[in-house]
């Protein structure tokens, strides 16, 4: 038998932790092995769209809102974490409000990303110049990482929850009506492994090219910069090989997503730092964080890390 | 007789050996051409490939004011190939009569301004070396110069009553100083990027440089021996000091 990452957590909880904690792990574990998170994910989502949304918040404002459609993700972002909140207390505002708003927002997120294309076109010598107008332009891919959140949503809007792990009435009708190959039943079951890895590497792809642009901006001038860029082809090829192999999505995947989360955290301390001793320090929060290094952008990455996590955690397609 | 001294590398060699003059081995501005916009770089490659031709001094007085720019702007570290044209930009700005768009009030227009001074340079030298200027050694011509740049012209001469040493030394400078730091290959002397657009500049802060960028090489070198603006090197007469603080450098 392979080395399987749940069934290791499961038994290391239950040697390492006492009774009351190996037993909340091991349920857990069985939650998500089985798709039945609604709640959690849902809050997971509320909280990552105050994050990207006072992200987008600013870095627009630092845009001066030339367009009014810029004001659309902001707004959208309030409304994801609003449906997050209201699908963690209700079965049918998780399954209808946050469905449709992610979706929207999801829409939003592509639209944006148009938008910024067509911004660094739109820059003296355009994409003649592609290295300065990627640089100094609208961030390219930002808007499909402030999807990310979107993207946990609509997922969200099609699990069980927590409370249906025992209820085998609506699994089984589910899977009566519309047979196993049909992807709201696999979803409903926790079994999208394989596509979950797929957004990863493209996340990663997204987010590590933000990180690369951005950081070669200021030269590299810290060496933990190099560590994004570095992380992210292997993130990557582990998320490719998660989809190909169930071996890898159990061993290289959890493994290279840990150190992104990791890497992540440890971005936002520094970015948090480069804002404290920005001239003015903590006394221009205002100013600070908006010319200062990106407080939030560091938690994008560490979404993706997260993304392939959850994708470890998760059950193989059946197909 | 010598018409140029050499600075001279104390490692040995002159500076003309070097593939181009300053700290910036290897680097062109040109080669970021592709980073400018059509207009940009047609009126950057027309400063290296259209010399004007001299239509506004005669060719005596052409003669006696490039050797005056040679002493004002000594191009010994540059290969001859390599010079940077500053008579025939100025003979341009002069034939065309591209003014400032002001004029001191003791001071003739620039076309008087330069004809006068070539005359007196001329008077001077014959006056004290029984020579014409193009014909001095380095160090004589210079002399003759340090006298118009320190404001005392020596020997004194009737023509410098029309118009103000200092003020036509300034002329002079400016002149020159354009001339030869508009030229591109000047740029690759100083590390200096050209035109800023439309490719701008991306790391803002810190002093980080830009990706085109090129770290110093300093290296030390000696003025040639017979250089005189290393005699004094604050010679310079307060009265005519310029606010920029330029005037005591040559």
């Amino acid at each position: 038998m392979s080395f399987v990452l749940t069934t290791a957590l499961e038994r290391s909880a239950n040697w390492n932790l006492p009774q009351p904690l190996s037993a909340g792990v091991t349920s857990v574990l069985e939650h998500m092995r089985e798709g039945c998170f609604q709640r959690s994910l849902c809050f997971i989502v509320a909280a990552t769209s105050v994050a990207s949304g006072l992200e987008v918040g600013y870095e627009h404002y630092k845009g001066s809102y030339s367009n009014p459609v810029m004001y659309t993700p902001v707004a959208l972002s309030g409304a994801l974490a609003g449906a997050g909140l209201a699908g963690v207390f209700s079965r049918v505002a998780a399954r209808t409000i946050l469905r449709w708003t992610s979706l929207a927002t999801l829409a939003d997120g592509l639209v944006g990303f148009f938008f910024h294309v067509r911004g660094v076109a739109r820059k003296p010598g355009g994409w003649g110049l592609p290295v300065n107008n990627i640089v100094m332009g609208p961030p390219i891919f930002a808007p499909l990482l402030f999807a990310t959140s979107a993207y946990l949503g609509l997922l969200a809007s099609y699990l069980r929850r927590e409370e249906d792990l025992h209820r085998p009435t609506v699994q089984l009708q589910s899977s009566v009506n519309s047979g196993k190959s049909d992807w709201r039943a696999e979803l409903r079951a926790g079994r999208f492994q394989k596509h979950l890895s797929t957004v990863t590497v493209l996340w990663a792809l997204f987010s590590g090219f933000e990180a690369l642009y951005s950081h070669y901006k200021t030269n590299f001038r810290y060496k933990a910069q190099w560590t994004p860029v570095l992380l992210t082809p292997l993130l990557m090829a582990a998320g490719i090989g998660a989809v190909k192999s169930r071996r890898f999505a159990n061993t290289a995947l959890p493994a290279v997503s840990a150190l992104a989360l990791a890497d992540g955290a440890a971005g936002f301390y520094y970015h948090a730092r480069g804002i404290a001793r920005r001239p003015g320090g903590l006394k221009k929060p205002m100013y600070n964080t908006l010319h200062g290094p990106p407080i939030f952008a560091p938690l994008l990455f560490a979404a993706c890390g997260f993304l392939g996590l959850m994708a470890s955690l998760l059950r193989r397609e059946k197909r | 007789m010598s018409r140029k001294s050499f600075p001279l590398r104390p490692s040995g060699g002159e500076l003309r050996d070097l593939d181009k003059p300053g700290y910036y081995r290897g680097y062109s501005t040109l080669a970021q051409k592709r980073s400018w916009d059509e207009a940009t770089q047609r009126a950057v490659r027309e400063r290296v490939e259209k010399t004007p031709p001299i239509r506004f001094f005669s060719p005596e007085e052409a003669d006696l004011l490039g050797a005056v720019i040679d002493r004002i702007v000594p191009q010994d570290d540059r290969a001859e190939e390599r010079t940077i044209p500053i008579l025939p930009v100025l003979d341009e700005r002069l034939f065309k009569n591209s003014l400032e768009g002001f004029r001191y009030e003791d001071m003739p227009p620039d076309r008087d301004a330069y004809r006068l001074a070539i005359k007196a340079i001329e008077e001077m030298a014959r006056a004290r070396f029984r020579k014409s200027f193009v014909d001095l050694t380095v160090q004589r011509q210079e002399l003759i110069l340090k006298s118009l740049h320190d404001g005392k012209p020596d020997p004194e001469n009737a023509l410098w009553r029309n118009m103000p040493v200092h003020r036509f030394w300034t002329l002079l400078m400016e002149d020159c100083v354009t001339a030869y730091y508009s030229h591109p290959w000047a740029w690759d002397e100083i590390g200096f990027g050209g035109p800023a657009y439309p490719r701008g500049y991306m790391r803002l802060e810190h002093g980080l440089p830009e990706p085109w960028e090129k770290d110093e090489e300093r290296y030390k070198w000696n003025a040639p021996v017979d250089s005189l603006s290393q005699l004094e090197p604050e010679g310079a007469s307060p009265e005519h000091r310029s606010p920029q603080g330029h005037g005591g450098t040559h």
